[in-house]
């Protein structure tokens, strides 16, 4: 299943709908308020264009998501591998290697991923 | 619609003089930005706010009129263009330099010349032209100008401004839109991913928006810089100046400055944060300029792009970056001074206007007396003009003078003889002489570089040049003085001609009539001129209705072959009624006038004249009321006189009637022989006699010609009858 775009700041209030699902949209637009800084009006706005684009759910003020954080992350993985690797992981991984030192944990998680 | 087009047309008409004075604006202010390029290169060493101030110079003198005039001004000319050229259908430029001005002129006019259409060209010159004339005929005048080029131009202009102003809101707007989603990181500082580059938004409580991607060291040097930003309100002076702009975008130097301006700003604001943190700061400062740039796409007014401007020459002045030392500032402060001083006051206007080309810039008072019994006044508008003149001085000399006015500015010269000189200096030193001056009329007129004008006097001429008139008058104040006044038509602000002939008759009204006789001797070349009182026509007629340009009226008897009753039109334009006696719209059904006009009849039926005097029953010399009886002698106290027969009564008592004091014509001290050859004796029903010649009359021991219309025909019947016994 195509996980649908989400945009950096979309992803921060996905943030907090993940934190505080199912929640009413007035509350989720008291916390946007307290937590992004954004309008009333604002947090509506993405509520809808975000359902529009299927990745949450408004349903009779109450909102869900229909993405998991750990889709929206691999679907962002993804593309960055399209478009920044040509669509190959193992230089994706490579990349990875040169910028940073990794230690022998994350390397670990890494095989599992992978793995997975 | 045609209503539409004609709230258009007049609207176009309308803005045409303000944007004439736009660009004139923004002609001056170029100069000054030409200087603060110079000025701004030499303070390279010097804090660059010092540069920031410098462009407040251009905007203060965009923003203000300024009227300081000083020597020390550095601009050439305020009035480079001139504003008649919106109804001239040539072209004027002054630059301030004359070589530059004579190129300019023929250039321009030979491209106008080309480039505007045949019908405005003709039109607009027309129109002018036919506005003129018809003041000259009496005829209504007509103050509607057709839409020249600068009022195209300016709507040109017009849709330009909205146009930028326009494409900045809707940015704007677009922008705050992309923004609604930014997260706030704390404080006034937001993220957001439509944010590339980090930049300032919002004029009151200003935000700095950062893009998510932006390296953690980074963070806090870019914070400050647009903090600097914020504390120096550059996001409020940006905007101004983009509005600046967009009024004047069509002068490429003004792009060029505001981009200036912005690079001067970053730079000012890099100084400000290195000055702040200190110096050590600079490599992190330069890396995180690096990160944050972008290719530049366009010069957007709002915000205060981190990494847009110049990044190259702002690392290096941020690495060269050294405290500037104290004496440094100060020298800046100073310059800075100068600049604002020699910037801002206007060049004084003198010098600049080489009247060979017969140029006249605007209305200006100068005033010389010469020598030679000539005096010299000269003078500005009307109103001066009317203030000056009652200052009666002036005009009550005796024996021969000549008064010369000239209405042009104060840095008209004029070339006569070879010598190009302000008018003022050139009578004062002889080189002007009042026949030269005619005769150089006469010799332009057969040029074709003027036009004259003959008026229905027979007496005035009038010499028109482009840019000042020449009117050698007739004129009266029982002095036989021969004045010649020189004005100029100016074209007013208001777009109507400036009524030189309202003008020409106050003088002439606060000086006094129309001498019928004069004679004139000019004490250097024995010009004469002669008018003889015969030969003004005249009729008198019972007014129906009168305004300020037209009497109706009927004949009060038959008069030059006219029948007693004819409906009369007689129009009075102002420069034919030099010295209207009365005025004329307060005229009464029933008032009795007599009416002094050229001779020429203008329509026969009904019949029209045009007139230049008008004279009203109070001068009447005659009651003609309760008459008992009339009779008429030859030689006052001598002989038999001859009564008036009954059927001719009513003819000599309308005659009678007609008969005026001539308060323009006085008597010598010698009574010319057959003055008061017939005189009339009048007795009044209540028994009253009044003796009265028909020549002349006294009035508080003054004596004074009688005015009247010509005696019936049964008039000469009656006095064959009188004799001298």
């Amino acid at each position: 299943m195509a996980v649908p775009k989400v945009f950096e700041s979309e992803y921060r209030f996905c943030q907090i709908l993940w934190e505080n699902e199912p929640i009413s949209s007035r509350e989720l637009s008291e916390l946007c308020k307290e937590q992004l800084g954004w309008s009333k009006t604002t947090t509506y706005t993405v509520i809808k264009r975000l359902s529009d684009r299927g990745v949450v759910k408004n349903e009779k003020t109450i909102v869900t998501s229909l993405v998991s954080k750990e889709d929206v992350q691999a679907s962002e993985i993804d593309e960055l591998v399209e478009k920044k690797f040509g669509g190959s992981v193992p230089a994706f991984i490579a990349a990875f290697a040169k910028t940073k030192k990794l230690s022998e944990k994350e390397i670990e998680e890494i095989r599992r991923i992978i793995g997975e | 619609m045609q209503e539409l087009i004609y709230l258009f047309e007049k609207f176009l008409v309308f803005i045409s003089a303000p944007f004439i004075d736009l660009v004139n604006i923004s002609i001056t202010a170029s100069w000054v930005v030409l200087a603060v390029v110079v000025i701004r290169f030499c303070l390279k060493k010097a804090p660059k706010w010092l540069s920031c101030a410098l462009w407040g110079v251009v905007a203060l003198r965009l923003v203000f009129p300024f009227s300081l005039e000083s020597e020390l001004s550095l601009i050439p000319s305020t009035q480079t263009i001139n504003p008649s050229v919106i109804y001239n259908d040539s072209f004027e430029v002054d630059m301030g330099f004359s070589a530059v001005d004579n190129t300019a002129d023929s250039t321009v006019n030979s491209t106008v010349d080309n480039a505007v259409n045949g019908t405005v060209e003709n039109t607009v010159g027309n129109t002018v032209n036919n506005t003129v004339d018809s003041l000259n005929e009496g005829t209504d005048v007509s103050t509607t100008e057709d839409v020249g080029i600068a009022g195209i131009i300016a709507f040109v202009w017009l849709i330009g401004m909205f146009v930028m102003a326009g494409y900045a809101f809707i940015s704007f707007l677009r922008l705050k839109l992309k923004l609604r989603t930014a997260v706030k990181k704390e404080g006034n500082i937001y993220q957001s991913e439509s944010v590339s580059s980090p930049f300032v938004l919002g004029l009151f409580r200003p935000r700095i928006y950062l893009p998510y991607k932006t390296d953690e060291a980074d963070i806090p040097l870019v914070i400050e810089h647009e903090k600097a930003h914020i504390k120096r309100f550059d996001h409020i002076v940006k905007l101004f100046g983009y509005l600046l702009l967009s009024i004047h975008w069509f002068n490429p130097l003004m792009w060029f400055a505001y981009i200036l301006l912005c690079r001067d700003i970053e730079a000012a604001c890099d100084e400000k944060v290195i000055k702040n943190l200190g110096e050590d700061v600079r490599k992190s400062y330069s890396t995180a300029l690096l990160n944050a740039s972008i290719s530049r796409r366009s010069v957007a007014a709002c915000p205060l792009a981190f990494g847009e401007v110049g990044v190259k020459e702002r690392i290096k002045g941020v690495m060269n970056y050294k405290k500037p030392a104290f004496w440094v500032i100060i020298a800046g402060v100073a310059v800075c001074i100068i600049a604002a001083v020699c910037l801002l006051t206007n060049p004084k206007e003198n010098e600049k206007t080489d009247l060979t080309k017969e140029n006249t810039q605007g209305n200006t008072t100068v005033m010389a007396e010469s020598n030679n019994n000539y005096e010299l006044m000269v003078t500005l508008t009307k109103d001066e003009m009317v203030s000056r003149i009652d200052n009666e001085e002036f005009f009550k000399k005796n024996g021969y003078h000549v008064y010369l006015y000239f209405i042009v500015s104060d840095t008209a010269r004029i070339t006569i003889g070879g010598k190009n000189l302000p008018i003022g200096e050139a009578i004062n030193s002889g080189v002007m002489s009042i026949n030269k001056l005619l005769q150089k009329a006469e010799e332009d007129v057969k040029f074709d570089r003027a036009r004259m004008e003959l008026l229905k006097d027979g007496g005035t001429k009038i010499y028109k040049y482009n840019a000042y008139t020449i009117i050698k008058r007739n004129t009266t104040d029982g002095n036989k003085d021969l004045i010649i006044s020189a004005g100029a038509i100016t074209l007013g602000n208001d777009g109507g001609l400036f009524n030189y002939s309202e003008c020409i008759a106050n003088i002439a009204s606060a000086q006094e009539k129309l001498d019928s006789d004069i004679e004139v001797s000019d004490e250097i070349n024995g010009v004469t001129a002669d008018i003889s009182p015969e030969a003004q026509p005249q009729l008198t007629g019972k007014v129906t209705s009168a305004t300020d340009k037209v009497i109706y009226m009927e004949l009060t008897s038959d008069q030059s072959g006219i029948k007693k009753g004819t409906p009369v039109t007689v129009r009075l334009s102002s420069i034919l009624s030099y010295a209207p006696e009365i005025d004329t719209s307060k005229l009464k059904k029933g008032d009795v006038v007599t009416v002094i006009y050229d001779g020429r009849v203008m329509e026969t039926y009904p019949l029209q004249i045009d007139a230049y005097a008008v004279y009203k029953k109070d001068n009447t010399v005659f009651d003609t009321e309760n008459i008992a009886r009339i009779t008429f002698y030859a030689y006052y106290g001598h002989g038999k006189g001859s009564d008036v027969p009954a059927e001719n009564m009513a003819e000599i008592t309308n005659w009678l009637s007609t008969f005026t004091v001539d308060k323009n014509k006085k008597l010598e001290d010698i009574v010319p022989p057959g003055t008061n050859t017939h005189y009339v004796e009048i007795e009044y029903i209540d028994g009253t006699v009044l003796k009265q010649g028909l020549d002349t009359i006294s009035v508080d021991s003054v004596t004074y010609y009688l005015n009247h219309a010509d005696a019936p025909d049964c008039f000469s019947e009656i006095i064959s009858k009188t004799s001298i016994e």
